[in-house]
């Protein structure tokens, strides 16, 4: 694991420095092919710039990393959002993706852990979803989902636990749905015009990957003060950015950048530069050997690697305070504590099955060494993070349910 | 939706092979013909589908059995002749078989999911398809045949293939099911089914076979990207001498797959996952974190440690008649 750099002294600069996207606009090199999937770049217009405007890319943020199979458009958004708040898409017909990602709270959903659409009890938190796409990775521990087209199929076809419930006994059913009804027709039509064959899953998570990539944040307070407002931040809030991006507290390593995590991946993004960030962060340590719980230690259960048990990815923090509550299985409760387990260098938790003292996991990372921090100092952290949360997007008419009245 | 088979599992009354009539001309090479290489699901040496409630399974033989759903891929499909040398095969296509460039598949499934403990509301977790499938049909010269081999799942570089090429349409038949999405790969073998312990407690059984750790090299996009294989491949390899493609037909032995286990689960509370007890059930996801997949894969002559097979420590795939 690379670490990042170390940042100027004055830390308000380093903020501002890990902002810079330096967009090499126009750098692309890809010329329209004439084997282009549907939606294939205009000629004579970058393709990134096309996908900039698609998606509606603000241009301080770069344009997400888009896999070739599945070049966005307009169609493809317009029939993504409506299967997004579309129950018709769970096996059983009662949960749709924004029954666990709620666009007031950042497509969060503000539980522990969400319920699925046949009552199973999910073992993750519902990750908001503000600049998801710019991950390297998706879901909180899974080294092999780079992209989103892959990360959707987890909700909809996953059985352990259900989800969406969307499964080879039923698939036919589902799509049967979409077939059978003319709106769904007409905008698969349009979304896939050189397909014709009608609804398959395939057709339905291009488009809901398409419309995640719309669902892009960049107008918290954080992002006006880069812009050069220097009054968009109280000045308790620029002490806690300070703090955030200071030694001491080497938040900043792990959360860094124009969406605050080093799990990044842009369209411009330098093949071998990508880095695929897994930490433990001292949550858990059963039995002095640094496990997690059993029914889910991170990316140990896909890479059966056991010195990646209890090792999650760092998540953007844009919105943070509007994703509560936090951690992987949404076992600390606000942001306070959040700093608080940050400080304490990991958790100890004294009995019970969950029993054992995290701050001495082996498997901890490095950087989750403690620190010191008084009561105004914590304040000023958690204002900080609060200056993460934009309204516009949240308030942001495009993402809204389109069933609504 | 799909053919609509009686979903009993009862050996496969596929087409019997064209008998060769020049065969016993030693001038003369046998004319390649129609063949099917018929599967069956089995309970010791009696054939067993969805109707069956099985007895006899466990500790002191008190745990009884009922199949929802078996499905698995067939692939590297060989038949030798008595001399050890290779007979050519040429596979159909169809719904069930598919080639490529890539190399080929065929999808046995022995249940549907209506009848008996194969209905779908049975298992908690069940995803058995209505459309089934007992044999792989195909071309060779069917009496110079005495042994075949196969492994039981989607070979690598086919796997590769398809993961790379995704469209709107989605993978081809039959490859286009048996997902395994948080690993962005297939299962090659799936047997769920209901259990019932000696006090008549009920539970569920699953045994799911998959390739495991497929992520991409570090700039790739999809599994398998810039890699020939997953880190444990886990597909099974079977070999059977002495095969003669008119009569015999390949078993698979439930009773094998789940020898030696205690046929007790943790149960679990349902908000916080602590362990609140146990009872009746078999849980092999293909990881050695579960306990009961150590001794499954070592039936199937798989190392839990490597992903690799071996076909002569393969227990669960037998020649019956």
């Amino acid at each position: 694991m690379t670490r990042a750099g170390r940042p100027p002294p004055i830390a308000w600069a380093a903020l501002i420095a890990f902002a810079s996207t330096a967009p090499a606009a126009f750098a692309c090199s890809a010329a329209p092919s004439s084997s282009q999937p549907d939606g294939g770049p205009e000629a004579g217009i970058g393709r990134e710039e096309e996908y900039r405007q698609v998606l509606h890319i603000p241009e301080r943020l770069e344009v997400p990393s888009i896999p070739e199979f599945n070049p966005p458009t307009p169609e493809k958004i317009i029939l993504g959002r409506y299967l997004f708040y579309d129950a018709r898409l769970s096996g059983n017909g009662t949960q749709s993706c924004s029954s666990c990602h709620l666009q007031e709270l950042a497509f969060a959903d503000g539980q522990k852990t969400p319920t699925g659409s046949t009552g199973d009890i999910l073992r993750r938190n519902s990750p908001g979803l503000a600049n998801a796409v710019y991950h390297s990775t998706l879901t909180w521990a899974n080294n092999g989902l780079r992209v989103v087209e892959d990360q959707i199929q987890v909700p909809i076809r996953g059985d352990r636990p259900v989800e969406l419930g969307v499964n080879d006994a039923n698939v036919a059913e589902v799509l049967a749905r979409f077939d059978t009804d003319p709106l769904y027709a007409r905008l698969l039509r349009e979304a896939f015009p050189s397909s014709p064959s009608g609804a398959t899953v395939e057709k339905l998570i291009f488009a809901l990957a398409t419309f995640c990539r719309t669902l892009v944040s960049a107008d918290s307070p954080y992002d006006r003060i880069l812009r050069g407002d220097q009054a968009a931040l109280t000045e308790g809030q620029k002490r806690g950015a300070a703090l955030f991006n200071g030694e001491e507290l080497e938040c900043f390593h792990c959360h860094n950048g124009a969406n605050l995590t080093i799990s990044y991946r842009d369209f411009n993004t330098t093949e071998g530069t990508v880095r695929y960030p897994f930490f433990n962060n001292g949550l858990y340590n059963l039995g002095g050997d640094g496990s997690y719980p059993p029914y889910d230690q991170g990316l140990y259960d896909v890479t059966l690697n056991p010195a990646d048990r209890g090792r999650f990815r760092p998540p953007s923090l844009r919105n943070v305070a509007l994703t509560a509550p936090y951690m992987h299985d949404g076992s600390i409760a606000t942001l306070a504590d959040v700093v608080r387990h940050y400080a304490a260098g990991g958790r100890l938790i004294e009995s019970g099955q969950l029993a054992g003292d995290g701050r001495l996991s082996p498997l901890k990372s490095g950087l989750v060494a403690g620190f010191q921090l008084s009561e105004q100092d914590l304040a000023d952290v958690v204002a900080f993070l609060e200056s993460l949360t934009d309204r516009t997007f949240i308030e942001n008419g495009a993402f809204s349910n389109p069933f609504a009245p | 939706m799909f053919f609509r088979y009686r979903p009993s599992i009862i050996f496969a009354t596929a087409a019997a092979a064209v008998l060769c009539a020049s065969c016993d001309s030693a001038s003369q090479p046998e004319v390649p013909a129609p063949f099917a290489l018929r599967f069956a699901a089995l309970a010791g040496q009696r054939a067993v589908g969805c109707g069956d409630d099985l007895a006899g399974f466990g500790p002191a033989g008190a745990n009884n059995l009922g199949v929802n759903d078996l499905r698995f891929y067939v692939s590297d499909l060989k038949f030798k002749n008595k001399e050890g040398k290779a007979v050519d095969v040429a596979l159909d296509q169809n719904e069930f078989q598919f080639s490529s460039n890539a190399g080929s598949v065929a999808l046995i499934d022995l249940t549907g999911n209506t009848e008996g403990s194969c209905d779908t509301s049975s298992l908690a977790y069940a995803e058995g398809t209505a459309r089934t499938n007992l044999v792989i049909t195909g071309t060779t010269q069917i009496h110079e045949v005495t042994s075949i081999s196969f492994s039981v799942g989607v070979p690598q570089p086919l796997m590769k293939a398809t993961i790379a090429t995704s469209t709107p349409e989605g993978a081809p038949s039959p490859l286009n099911e048996m997902y395994w999405n948080w690993n962005t790969g297939y299962r090659h073998f799936v047997l769920n089914f209901t259990v019932t312990d000696g006090a008549g407690a009920r539970g569920d059984g699953y045994v799911h076979l998959g390739s495991r750790d497929c992520a991409p090299s570090d700039d790739g996009i999809k599994a398998l990207q810039d890699r020939d294989t997953c880190t444990f491949v886990n597909t099974p390899a079977v070999t059977m001498t002495g095969f003669d493609l008119t009569t015999n037909t390949i078993g698979v032995d439930l009773g094998r797959i789940v020898d030696g286990l205690d046929f007790v689960s943790p149960t679990y509370a349902p908000t916080t996952f602590e362990v609140i007890g146990q009872g009746p059930g078999i849980e092999c996801h293909s990881s050695p974190m579960q306990p009961d997949c150590g001794t499954i894969f070592g039936h199937f002559g798989l190392d839990i440690g490597t992903g690799k097979a071996a076909a002569a420590s393969d227990a669960v795939f037998v020649k019956v008649r």
